[in-house]
């Protein structure tokens, strides 16, 4: 019997029963969204294991949420292509890492959705395993040692790996711009990936980082759990603060490591009465100092807009060329990006 | 190959030849029966692949484990009948099972 069902017998000897949460709907909106936000000829990701998977040096764990930012999973996969990576990107529901579960209190099937996933991993043979996604990485360090292998244990973060592999003589393009990275510190994990990012940027002619403080208030990332620990109202005073503080500093636009700090600035940014800064990934600028072809940031465009009939004309060559059903994609778009 | 029978939520019956080794939410989604997602992909994650197994067959079904049952109790709508067709396994043991899936939700 799991930990879920260990709950106080009530009056009459009846168990209560966990409160139900739509995972399917959770899931289905993850799926629905990275559908009509990428590529409709190219998916970047694997989202289905193969039957017979093939041995790839590097596995790099994407995680379910990235992908409803598919420019920023799309990106790293130019990048990493573009660097002479042998990889397998896994992402999508079914590489869930189980911390939707464990945050409603599931913990037994989030450990089980991770085990799977693990088991995943493990089907390529990799090397190495590259870890994207702050919220999988914090389950992780949770999940019971009996489910971890050698190769989760021993993973790098992506930012780290494309410090180590982006050689200064691939940027051969000028970004001339000047930027303030949204960056969390305080943990040995933020600041290594902080570091790393602003090594790689060092690299990128042209391009100008301004100092701003770090977050320190939201652990590891802008997820939409932490932001709800944190209080909506008081993250959005604590972003109006520290926008200003960019703009002040000089920036032009605000980087995004994490794709959930770009998807909340991106959100939250909307209500500000000064104004909104361009929120650009940092992949894509690497992309664009690389010669890669820019991968478009729709949700900032759809975000911006707020119109769901527009974004749905938009998005409808995916819907036709992916059989997306109509009514599926438009809940999808309003429940991402109407205005409240 | 094994007959299984899906019934959907409107009563129609969808009689499909299904793949040795497949589970049911394979199968269902192979060939687009109604009712059955598989949001997470077939990892007991979801409940999107709930159905309810005829009477006469849910003895004879292997039962379910501890991780479905875990999911099970976090699906909506579930009754003794219920299973996750994820967690199904196609045998010839399987010829003729009766299954019906739930009507979508909103």
């Amino acid at each position: 019997m799991s930990e879920d069902k260990k709950a106080p017998d009530l009056p009459g000897g009846a168990v209560p029963k966990p409160q139900p949460y739509d995972y399917a709907g959770h899931f289905a909106q993850v799926r629905t969204m990275a559908d009509l936000m990428r590529d409709p000829d190219e998916q970047a990701w694997t989202s289905t294991m193969p039957a017979q998977p093939e041995h790839h040096q590097f596995v790099v764990w994407l995680g379910c949420n990235v992908i409803r930012t598919a420019h920023i999973a799309e990106a790293l996969n130019d990048v990493l292509r573009h660097a002479g990576a042998d990889f397998v990107a896994l992402g999508g529901p079914n590489h869930c890492c189980g911390s939707v579960h464990q945050n409603k209190g599931a913990k037994t099937i989030g450990d089980n959705m991770l085990r799977q996933t693990i088991k995943r991993f493990e089907a390529f043979t990799p090397e190495r395993m590259l870890n994207w996604c702050p919220s999988c990485d914090t389950h992780l360090r949770k999940a019971p040692a009996e489910h971890l292998t050698e190769t989760v244990k021993s993973r790098e973060t992506v930012t780290t790996f494309l410090a180590k592999v982006l050689r200064p003589d691939l940027f051969t393009i000028a970004v001339p711009m000047t930027v303030a990275v949204h960056a969390h510190g305080g943990t040995p994990d933020e600041d290594a990936d902080s570091q790393a990012l602003r090594e790689i940027f060092s690299r990128i002619p042209g391009l100008t980082v301004v100092d701003v403080p770090a977050v320190t208030e939201i652990p590891r990332h802008c997820s939409d759990n932490n932001v709800r620990k944190f209080g909506d109202s008081p993250y959005k005073d604590a972003l109006a603060g520290w926008v200003a503080a960019a703009r002040a500093a000089g920036a032009e636009r605000i980087v995004s490591i994490y794709h959930s700090c770009h998807r909340q600035l991106v959100l939250m940014q909307r209500d500000l009465p000064s104004g909104a800064m361009e929120i650009v990934n940092y992949l894509s600028l690497i992309a664009r100092s690389l010669g890669l072809p820019e991968r478009e940031d729709r949700f900032s465009r759809f975000a911006a807009s707020g119109d769901v009939d527009a974004i749905v004309a938009a998005v409808s060559p995916n819907i036709e060329k992916l059989g997306i059903d109509q009514d599926r994609a438009r809940k999808a778009m309003a429940k991402q990006f109407s205005k409240p | 190959m094994t007959l299984i029978t899906f019934i959907d939520s409107a009563g129609q019956q969808h009689g499909v030849e299904a793949e040795d080794g497949a589970t049911l939410m394979e199968v269902a989604l192979r060939n687009a029966v109604p009712g059955i997602i598989g949001e997470c992909g077939g990892s007991c994650a979801c409940g999107s692949c709930h159905l309810y197994v005829a009477e006469d067959w849910i003895a004879k079904l292997p039962p379910a484990e501890a991780m479905e049952l875990d999911m099970l109790d976090l699906t909506f709508d579930t009754t003794p009948a219920s299973r996750l067709g994820c967690q199904i396994f196609v045998t010839t043991e399987l010829a003729g099972l009766v299954v019906t899936t739930p009507a979508p939700r909103d």
